[in-house]
């Protein structure tokens, strides 16, 4: 079945010798799930057509390391301030021990329900292909929800060994050894600490890309330093894990030596803006991306919007460093470019041979037209994508799905809370 | 109160026998806007202030606002170069044959093989054959190189056929790849010398500069005797104002003595 997107402005970046952005108003031929032709007319009398005459036609957003299930379950539930004053660790005091909870606890249907409402928001924040970390219990449910829905979705069970590091919320550091655990092909570490010498050895022979949580905050590195007399990175490296197939989610504890490292093995940094702006954690894209660092964005715990990822993106790289050094479009191109190369996949890029994953933006609500991506990256919502597109299929949002499946999620929630409030929360 | 007319103008020179303004318009940066807004940009830049050379590539993503602002004029009000990194005949074709599509105009006034890497300009002579007899065909008016590299300059000017090179030139000598900054300007001297049009890009350095913009370009436009055009990268109208404000005031000044 071909389609053909007409009339539309298609923005994407190109790589001819730069990376550059171009916008063009142009007809897109789309055949098995793949662009097939760009040019300024396309007629075919046996495709079907999508009318895109006054929208903004873009590369679905790539999410490298989201956290569907957390981003759920734990919203509202994490700490709105740093750590840092607490020397606690948000994963091991809260995150880890709700979402146990929530494995054991929850039926197979609930756990859908919780997945479907999580995709839902993706889609709605402008995602068209997620790499999840997700606990081993919802794997299912994220893979059973993801083929209904039709988003594309790389599902990275991440496992943890035995003697997982307990947060001491008097400042004191608890780490007991840790052993067992296991570790297939096409799952993930969840971070140095949590990880025994029997799951690297097996990591080592995986193939694919490798997600892992590092450099994610203080508590973490001197647990790090502690247990292994070295950085989570370093750890990473000497364990012959930092490679160019390793995509690290976090990346916002880093210091000069951990990001050549990263540089020198070709390894990619997710980062989440929005739980760093939240959590009151570093946010060094541009420092990470000087050090020719390919770094991208994904959601995390604090939300599942890649929108608000690339909108506090641009505003955390101006924090960071001078207004002119990150730019809407440097949160655009982390949003789709470096996504695809942590990933090694053929999307966010819209250019023949590529998956046809497209947003739909109506520009009414932001503003007379003049620079699209400073108007959708600061300005935009939701609101403002009125149709997606995964793998040449239109894929339906309606505002009704969203809220029957916000509560299912919530009765869900409910339960996990009721249990966790007795012991963590 | 807005001024409601604005004296600053460019100055006409020739580059390699095309007449042009002395300021090109590097359109690099303008490929962020919509192909009408980048293109009434440009379009005001050759009313407001006479820039009528606008430098493009594929590669920069520009050509959609180049080809917005290029149909606002008569196509000989305007000079217009891009450019191919290909190496072979077919790749040069593809690369003339899209631009010309995209830019909706029957010829290109100038054609450069860009940013030849150090090593590469035999490799490359395919391509510029190619365009040489593009140019006989009349799809070309000029022909020349981009390059980073101070030995190719050097070696550019030996070749006849060459009418005009481009390179990075700035007080830092950043973004030149081979050979240093005195090494360049030796070969842009002697390209200017053989009668080749030279206009020199980066001449802040790619952002590098930009604390000291007046200073950046006073020092490029002190080298004028062997450099015939600028061809300064802007986002906007204020950014080419400021520069050509900047080099109208040094010759301004100069008439004055």
């Amino acid at each position: 079945m071909k389609t053909i997107v007409k009339g539309g402005l298609v923005i994407t970046f190109i790589h001819e010798g730069y990376h550059s952005i171009k916008m063009k108003y142009a007809d897109l031929l789309i055949e098995d799930g793949r662009f097939l032709d760009i040019k300024e007319e396309i007629t075919d009398a046996s495709a079907r057509v999508v009318d895109a005459h006054g929208l903004w036609v873009l590369p679905g957003l790539v999410d490298v390391a989201s956290s569907a299930a957390g981003a759920v379950l734990l919203n509202g539930l994490l700490p709105d301030y740093s750590r840092a004053r607490w020397q606690g660790s948000m994963i091991h005091g809260r995150a880890l021990p709700v979402l146990e909870i929530a494995s054991d606890l929850l039926s197979e249907e609930e756990k859908r329900a919780v997945m479907r409402y999580a995709l839902l928001l993706m889609l709605d924040g402008g995602a068209t292909t997620l790499a999840d970390l997700t606990p081993p219990a919802f794997a299912g449910a994220l893979r059973h929800e993801a083929e209904s829905l039709g988003i594309r979705a790389l599902i990275y069970p991440e496992r943890t060994a035995q003697g997982t590091p307990a947060a001491e919320h008097s400042g004191l550091l608890r780490v007991p050894p840790r052993k067992g655990g296991e570790f297939a092909p096409g799952d993930a570490l969840f971070s140095v600490e949590t990880t025994s010498p029997e799951m690297y050895a097996q990591a080592r022979r995986a193939q694919g890309p490798l997600l892992v949580r590092a450099a994610y905050c203080e508590y973490e590195r001197q647990v790090s330093r502690m247990a292994f007399g070295a950085s989570p990175l370093e750890k990473l490296d000497k364990e012959g894990l930092l490679t160019g197939r390793t995509i690290v989610a976090g990346g916002y504890q880093t210091d000069f030596f951990d990001r050549e490292r990263l540089r020198t093995a070709g390894a990619s940094v997710a980062m989440s803006a929005v739980t760093a702006m939240q959590d009151g954690v570093p946010f060094p894209i541009v420092t990470l991306l000087k050090q020719d660092v390919n770094t991208c964005l994904s959601t995390g715990y604090f939300g599942l919007s890649m929108l608000d990822e690339m909108r506090q993106a641009a505003f955390g790289g101006k924090l960071e460093s001078s207004a002119t050094q990150f730019q809407a479009s440097d949160a655009f191109y982390a949003a789709t470019i470096a996504g695809a190369q942590a990933l090694g996949e053929q999307i966010g890029r819209i250019e023949p041979g590529y998956n046809a994953d497209l947003l739909f933006v109506d520009p009414t609500a932001l503003g007379p037209h003049n620079y699209p991506l400073i108007q959708l990256v600061y300005r935009g919502g939701s609101r403002d994508i009125v149709s997606r597109m995964v793998g040449g299929r239109m894929l339906p949002l309606e505002r009704a799905s969203l809220a029957s499946s916000a509560a299912a999620a919530q009765r869900a929630a409910q339960r996990v809370w009721a249990e966790a409030r007795k012991t963590i929360l | 109160m807005l001024p409601t007319r604005n004296p600053v103008r460019a100055r006409q020179v020739s580059l390699g026998g095309v007449m042009v303004s002395q300021v090109c318009f590097g359109t690099e940066h303008i490929n962020r806007s919509v192909p009408e807004f980048g293109g009434d940009i440009l379009a005001d830049a050759a009313r407001l202030h006479g820039i009528n050379f606008w430098d493009t590539d594929n590669a920069y993503g520009s050509h959609t606002q180049v080809a917005a602002g290029l149909a606002q004029f008569p196509r000989e009000e305007i000079v217009i170069t891009s450019k191919t990194y290909g190496r072979s005949r077919a790749e040069a074709e593809y690369d003339l044959t899209r631009t010309l599509r995209e830019l909706d105009t029957p010829y290109i006034d100038i054609f450069l093989l860009h940013e030849v890497a150090a090593g590469s300009l035999d490799e490359k002579m395919p391509a510029f054959q190619y365009i040489l007899e593009m140019q006989k065909k009349g799809f070309i008016r000029a022909v020349g190189l981009s390059t980073h590299c101070a030995p190719i300059i050097s070696a550019a000017a030996d070749i006849p056929q060459v009418q005009i090179v481009c390179a990075p030139f700035n007080r830092e000598g950043s973004r030149i790849e081979e050979g240093t900054l005195e090494d360049m300007e030796r070969a842009l001297r002697k390209a200017h010398a053989r009668g080749k049009g030279v206009y020199v890009i980066k001449v802040l350095g790619k952002g590098e500069l930009t604390y000291d913009i007046p200073g950046a370009l006073r020092w490029a436009f002190e080298r004028r005797d062997f450099i015939d055009v600028y061809n300064l990268g802007v986002a906007n109208l204020s950014e080419a104002r400021e520069n050509l404000s900047v080099l109208n005031a040094l010759y301004d000044g100069e008439a004055r003595q």
